[in-house]
């Protein structure tokens, strides 16, 4: 699954250690998520939608055609 | 080389909640072990001979083991999600190699021949040791 995290992190100046501490994760899990690495959760996708004001779809992209 | 190094110093915990909560259970574990090795020696050697007192030992060595799975339960519940994925995978893994190495060593002594001096320690230690490099393994790949 892809995603915009790094972007949105990087449109309000936090480091991923920032992003951490606000969505109570490890630096590893958001720097896992930006990579695609690691999907996250439903309930931490939605914090990150409520944390950047955004719907969950217009964060992450699902890779399946259709 | 960082990648592995990170991997190798489990750096997913930096959490200060999970930190504390693996030390824990990581503690309890290795009281579980003494205890274990004092009872099977105290048992084995003869140097306890009394019943009610191997009963202690054998029940004191049985809470601990609970503990140990209730404190480790409680690490994996409250762990950051990648930490606990990384776990779990690493805890399966380590099920299925354990699994299969002590039923092909079970066959192998039905047979009668012995590779291996005990079924229970060889899956025991495989167990141990590919949980062990699972969790650095799987820890390098989410960096």
């Amino acid at each position: 699954m892809r995603n915009r995290l790094k972007v949105l992190r990087a449109e309000h100046n936090w480091t991923q250690a920032d992003l951490a501490q606000r969505l109570d994760v490890s630096r590893q899990t958001v720097n896992a998520i930006e990579k695609g690495k690691f999907d996250p959760s439903l309930p931490l996708a939605f914090r990150v939608a409520r944390l950047f004001n955004l719907k969950i779809e217009e964060i992450f992209f699902d890779d399946e055609p259709g | 080389m960082n990648k592995w190094k990170q991997a190798l110093g489990n750096s997913c915990y930096e959490n200060k909640r999970d930190k504390r909560n693996r030390n824990l259970a990581i503690g309890v574990y290795l009281l579980w072990i003494a205890a274990f090795v004092v009872s099977h020696l105290s048992i084995k050697k003869g140097w306890i001979l009394d019943p009610w007192a191997i009963w202690a030992l054998v029940l004191g060595t049985l809470g601990l083991g609970i503990a140990m799975f209730q404190t480790y339960r409680r690490f994996l519940i409250h762990a950051d999600e990648l930490t606990r994925k990384i776990e779990l995978e690493s805890l399966a893994f380590a099920f299925g190699v354990g699994l299969l190495l002590g039923v092909t060593a079970w066959l192998l002594e039905t047979a009668g021949i012995e590779i291996f001096k005990s079924s229970f320690i060889i899956t025991i230690t495989a167990m141990l040791l590919t949980y062990s490099i699972s969790l650095v393994i799987n820890s390098w790949r989410m960096q």
